[in-house]
């Protein structure tokens, strides 16, 4: 194993790669700051372009994008009340009251560094917890896999903001659009044209579902009065100096590890993460100034936690092609547009391209420290490009990108269909963050349920000679049950994901 | 959205839901079964969805005849249809003056739309978008885009 990672490095450290990636930290910093927009957003319109280069640095300039993405958000939550992703609405909470104390510089700051601890402590457990799994997930039949499918989506429906019905509902429309073309058996189903004789294309409908809600509320909504907090003039030495990680780093610890477990776990990603090392930390809190009055602690849990949850959401989608948000079935969908596929067989088939990735992770993320500590002063204006400019350039980027896939005019069409369709959903608070994954592991599930009929004879069957298939569907019936409870009891947010 | 805009939603999930559970009556029981599950399930909550919209309707109405605070402003709608029309006119009009000319007079529209007056902003950002897109797809990606009815 150690040779494949020094191999991962010496391959991830091309001039190209190193290029890449830091072109790839630029975008996620920028379209995070953008009002409306998000690192998803950027991802999808990018992922037509990553055809055009090797595998190895498309996937890392996504994870570049998405990384970075992840944490820039907290830049305008900091200097403009505005969480930039919704990641970064737990770090507004201490970030803007430190920002409007004079300590804008110390928040940005400790964000970043936050962010770099978190997903460095990621790419570890990306490094020596993936292989793990990886190695003995390629002992799983169709039947487990059929289970482990439906525990991630039944994850997902318990973890998505809103009702519980409107989360099933998505996850239904998404599982209905993933049966459009051939059946496992061969035979074409609601293929209307010929364009959908092979299925709905995964990378226009992702385009469409997560660019044109994003412009259309950005055409809808005037955008809130931005009060802009001008960092101080004066020289801050936080976190550059001994004392500081002695008081500090066993939040950064805590944070990172709780952030790992939760990037690991379907469905929960970046912002619930987030809430939760916050929240961990403001319990165990006995410092003042009290949290939500600018307690630093609170932005590096907050940002630490998130960064942490982002790489790690790869070892699930790695190891059994089941990705756990939007961001990782985006890699996914990079990987399979160039022809690898995403679970158990990726490590034995094509293990010096995955240990690239892995170490091209510490390094996406040396840039991302390195050109967040210099560029944080800037990103905060970005805020305040007008939407007429961003419209216009991001419309049509999305377009040709979605044409680009197949170089098919139907894609088009296709991605503005599925906009509508998401724009439509988000308005009746409706989460498309179920559809996606619906869509992407539906064939997934009904593959290795046909397969596990032809093997087993029956489901019975398959279920309950198979004990690990069967404890997985057991927990996908308890989160669907706890869901419920709990939704019961605490009324659902209306917000939606 | 309002009430109305969710029921219509729903009644068209339903809609759709029974159209295409149709369809797949005509499928092998291998190849119709799974999807004819996942359509009744979608039907039977958009159903229950429905039934819920028309009974917060109901809250609603008692709610604002409580009420003595005016409702929150919304966006006005009238916008996003134009900006959704017109981005179905550009895509149609691909086949017709060709991709990067309709690039260039549906970028500017949509910057005048939105209120952009300096001609020289209204004349740059569309050139500058056109040539980035015909560096990118033509020149790095070797894409063919299309080039239209005129120049075919």
């Amino acid at each position: 194993m150690t040779h494949l990672i020094l191999q991962g490095f010496a391959a991830s450290l091309t001039p190209l790669n190193i290029g890449l990636m830091a072109l790839g930290v630029v975008i996620g910093i920028v379209f995070a700051s953008l009002p409306g927009l998000t690192g998803a957003a950027a991802m999808t319109m990018l992922l037509p372009l990553s055809y055009g280069m090797p595998a190895v640095s498309a996937v890392l300039l996504l994870i570049a994008i998405w990384n970075a993405a992840v944490w820039a958000g907290a830049v305008p939550a900091v200097v403009m009340n505005i969480p930039g992703t919704s990641a970064a609405a737990a770090t507004l909470l201490d970030g803007h009251p430190l920002a409007m104390q004079g300590h804008a510089q110390r928040a940005i700051r400790t964000s970043i560094i936050g962010a770099f601890v978190g997903s460095i402590a990621a790419a570890i457990a990306l490094l020596f917890v993936a292989p793990l799994i990886g190695n003995v997930v390629i002992y799983l039949g169709p039947a487990e896999i059929f289970a482990f499918a439906s525990f991630g989506l039944t994850l997902v429906v318990s973890i998505t903001r809103g009702t519980l019905s409107k989360s099933i509902i998505s996850v239904l429309i998404g599982l209905f659009i993933g049966t459009v073309g051939f059946a496992p058996s061969g035979f074409p189903r609601f293929a209307f044209t010929p364009n959908l004789l092979s299925g709905i294309s995964l990378i226009p409908a992702l385009i469409g579902l997560f660019t044109f809600p994003e412009l259309i509320n950005l055409i809808r909504h005037r955008r809130p009065r931005i009060v802009q907090v001008e960092p101080s003039q004066e020289r801050d030495l936080f976190l550059f100096r001994a004392q500081d990680w002695s008081r500090h780093w066993f939040n950064f610890v805590r944070s990172a590890v709780i952030g790992v477990f939760m990037g690991i776990h379907p469905g929960a990603g970046p912002t619930i993460s987030s809430f939760i090392t916050y929240n961990e930390a403001r319990r165990v809190n006995k410092s003042d100034p009290p949290f939500g009055e600018g307690n630093i602690d609170g932005v590096i849990a907050s940002d630490t936690g998130a960064n942490a949850a982002v790489l790690s959401g790869l070892i699930p989608a790695f190891t059994l092609g089941i990705p756990g948000s939007v961001d990782t079935v985006i890699i996914i969908a990079a990987l399979t547009l160039h022809g690898l596929q995403p679970g158990p067989t990726l490590f034995m088939q094509h293990a010096p391209f995955v240990y690239t990735i892995f170490a091209g992770a510490f390094v996406a993320n040396i840039l991302m420290l390195v050109i967040g500590l210099f560029a944080a002063r800037w990103t905060a204006k970005l805020a305040l490009v007008p939407t007429r400019f961003l419209l216009p350039i991001v419309t049509v980027v999305a377009l040709v990108g979605a044409f680009a896939v197949n170089n098919n005019w139907f894609d088009v069409l296709t991605a503005l269909l599925a906009g509508l369709l998401g724009y439509g959903l988000r308005s009746m608070g409706i989460s498309t963050v179920p559809l996606l994954l619906g869509l992407i592991l539906g064939p997934i599930l009904e593959t290795n349920l046909y397969q596990a009929l032809q093997v087993y004879g029956s489901l019975w069957s398959a279920i309950f000679t198979r004990p690990i298939a069967l404890a997985f569907l057991l927990l996908s019936v308890a989160s669907l049950v706890h869901a419920l409870i709990t939704r019961r009891h605490h009324k659902a947010g209306s917000d939606v994901v | 959205m309002t009430r109305l805009g969710e029921k219509v939603g729903y009644a068209a999930m339903i809609l759709a839901a029974a159209v295409l559970i149709y369809v797949s009556r005509s499928y092998a029981l291998q190849d119709g079964a799974y999807p004819h599950i996942v359509l009744t399930l979608l039907a039977i909550l958009a159903a229950v969805g429905l039934y819920q919209s028309f009974r917060a309707s109901r809250q609603d109405q008692e709610r604002e005849e409580a009420a003595t605070q005016p409702e929150p402003e919304r966006g006005a709608m009238w916008p996003v249809v134009i900006y959704i029309g017109l981005t179905m006119l550009f895509i149609l009009s691909w086949n017709w003056i060709g991709t990067l000319p309709a690039v260039f007079i549906f970028s500017a529209i949509l910057v005048v739309l939105n209120g952009e007056r300096r001609i020289w902003m209204i004349i740059a950002l569309p050139v500058v978008l056109t040539a980035l897109l015909y560096v990118v797809f033509q020149s790095f990606l070797y894409l063919p885009l299309p080039r239209g009815f005129f120049l075919r």
